[in-house]
C-alpha cells in the first residue's frame, strides 16, 4: 500500500496486490485450483438447477398437469 | 482485505498442514466439479438424472470402480467432466492414501523413537536403559506378578535411539529425553503413574546417584503420591534419597557383601534368594496387607495356609519380625511376609 502525504487514506495498489496474489497462487497451486474448480462447480450447479426447473416446467406444460401446491 | 486473509493463512497453517489441507480441498473440489458437471451436461440426454446419481457416478469414477450404471454420453460431458475426473480423481485418491499411510508410519516411527506423548493411567515408569537383557528382565519381572502384569510400562532414557523389538513385544512404550526434565516426565505422563523405578545408569555409574537424585526430587515434588523405588549405587548416598522422599531405596552393593558371606557359609543361599525374589519362576516373597478381621498371627497363618502360602513374618513400618508366635496380636499398620507361588488375596 502506498501512503500519500497528508491525512489521506492509503490507496489500494492493484499492482502490488496482483503480484501478491500471483505469489500466493504459485505457492499454493492446489488451493487456487480447488477454488477455481469450486467456482466452476457453483456455476454448473446453478445452471443445472435452472435447466432441471425448465425441463420440469416443459414437462408440466406438455402433460397439462397442475403444478404441485398450486390450485 | 485480500492481503489480511492471505496473511492469516500464511501465519496460521504450517507447511505440512497446509499441504494436507490443500490435497483434501482439491479432492473435494474435483468431486464437486464431477458431480455438478455430470449433472449439467448429461441432464439433456437423461432427464431422469438426479443429484444422487451424479454424485454416485463421481465416486464410482474417481475410485476407478466404474460400475457403468451411469456414464457421460455427450461429447462435452466426456471431454470436460469424464476425462478430468478419471485422471485427477484417481491420482488425487492415490496421493491422499499415500499421505495417510505416511502419516501412520510417521506416527509409529515417532513412537518407537520416543517422541510420542503418553496418555496413560496407573502405569509403571522405568528410568534409564542399561541393556536390552537387563531391561527385558525387569519388564518380565513386572509382568510376572498380578499387581503389575497388565500395567502399561514406559521406559525413559536419553541415550537410546530406538526401542528394541523385544521390549516392543512386551508392550513397552518409550520416551526419549532427560528424566530430570519436567517436560520429559510430562511426556511419560508421570503424574498419573503408579510406580516409578529409577535404575542406576550403568553407563555412568559415578554420576548415577547424583542424576537419579535430581529425578527423584522432581518426581517427589511434583507427584508425591507416586511410589518411587531407586537403585542407589553408593550406600553413603542412601540418606539423600530418603531425604528426597522416595518410598524405597535399594542398594545392591551392600547386599552383595552379605550374599558372598552367606554363600560361603551356606552354599546355595544365592540361588534360594534369587528364586524367592523373582516373579518369573518358583515361589516368591510377598509383603501384603492382611485382612483387617484377622487379629492374631495364628489366624493369619491359617488364612495363608489355606491359600497354599506360608507366613514367614510380620513387617512393621521399618522393622521385620520373622517367625512370630501364634498368640501375637496384629496391628493395623503391619503387613504379612508370605512365601507362595502367587500373590495371596488380601
Amino acid at each position: 500500500m502506498s501512503t500519500p502525504a497528508g491525512n489521506q487514506r492509503p490507496q489500494f495498489n492493484w499492482v502490488r496486490t496482483s503480484a501478491a496474489c500471483l505469489r500466493y497462487a504459485q505457492r499454493n497451486t492446489l488451493v487456487v485450483a480447488s477454488i477455481v474448480l469450486l467456482a466452476i462447480s457453483a456455476v454448473f450447479y446453478v445452471k443445472a438447477e435452472a435447466h432441471r426447473a425448465a425441463l420440469n416446467r416443459a414437462e408440466t406444460n406438455q402433460t397439462g398437469d397442475t403444478p404441485e401446491g398450486s390450485e | 482485505m485480500i492481503q489480511i486473509l492471505m496473511q492469516f493463512f500464511q501465519r496460521v497453517h504450517s507447511h505440512q498442514i497446509r499441504k494436507k489441507l490443500g490435497v483434501v480441498l482439491f479432492f473435494v473440489a474435483i468431486f464437486a466439479y464431477a458431480t455438478t458437471g455430470f449433472m449439467y451436461f448429461e441432464l439433456d440426454a437423461n432427464p431422469e438424472l438426479n443429484w444422487s446419481d451424479a454424485a454416485w457416478w463421481a465416486v464410482v469414477t474417481m475410485t476407478t470402480v466404474g460400475y457403468g450404471d451411469y456414464f457421460p454420453t455427450t461429447d462435452m460431458g466426456r471431454l470436460l467432466v469424464g476425462l478430468p475426473t478419471m485422471l485427477l480423481g484417481v491420482s488425487m485418491l492415490g496421493y491422499m492414501l499415500s499421505l495417510l499411510a505416511s502419516a501412520i508410519l510417521e506416527s509409529k516411527l515417532k513412537e518407537q523413537r520416543g517422541g510420542a506423548t503418553m496418555n496413560l493411567d496407573r502405569h509403571v515408569i522405568i528410568c534409564h536403559y542399561n541393556s536390552e537383557d537387563s531391561t527385558l528382565q525387569l519388564v518380565l519381572e513386572l509382568r510376572g506378578d498380578a499387581m503389575t502384569a497388565n500395567s502399561p510400562i514406559v521406559l525413559i532414557d536419553d541415550k537410546l535411539e530406538e526401542l528394541p523389538e523385544s521390549l516392543r513385544l512386551q508392550q513397552v512404550s518409550f520416551v526419549r529425553g532427560n528424566p530430570a526434565r519436567e517436560a520429559t516426565l510430562e511426556q511419560a505422563s508421570f503424574r498419573t503413574c503408579r510406580h516409578f523405578l529409577l535404575q542406576a545408569d550403568e553407563h555412568d555409574l559415578e554420576n548415577s546417584d547424583a542424576r537419579n537424585l535430581t529425578v527423584a526430587l522432581t518426581v517427589e515434588r511434583l507427584a508425591p503420591e507416586v511410589v518411587t523405588v531407586v537403585h542407589c549405587v553408593n550406600p553413603d548416598n542412601t540418606q539423600f534419597f530418603e531425604r528426597a522422599g522416595v518410598d524405597s531405596v535399594i542398594c545392591p552393593s551392600t547386599l552383595s557383601n552379605q550374599m558372598m558371606v552367606q554363600e560361603l557359609q551356606d552354599p546355595g543361599m544365592h540361588s534360594i534368594l534369587a528364586e524367592l525374589t523373582s516373579n518369573t519362576h518358583g515361589k516368591q516373597f510377598y509383603v501384603v496387607k492382611p485382612p483387617s478381621e484377622l487379629r492374631t498371627v495364628g489366624d493369619l497363618r491359617e488364612y495363608y495356609h489355606r491359600q497354599g502360602a506360608v507366613l514367614m513374618g510380620i513387617r512393621g513400618a521399618t522393622e521385620n519380625e520373622f517367625l512370630p508366635d501364634d498368640a501375637r496380636e496384629l496391628s493395623d499398620a503391619e503387613s504379612a511376609i508370605v512365601v507362595g507361588s502367587g500373590r495371596p488375596d488380601t
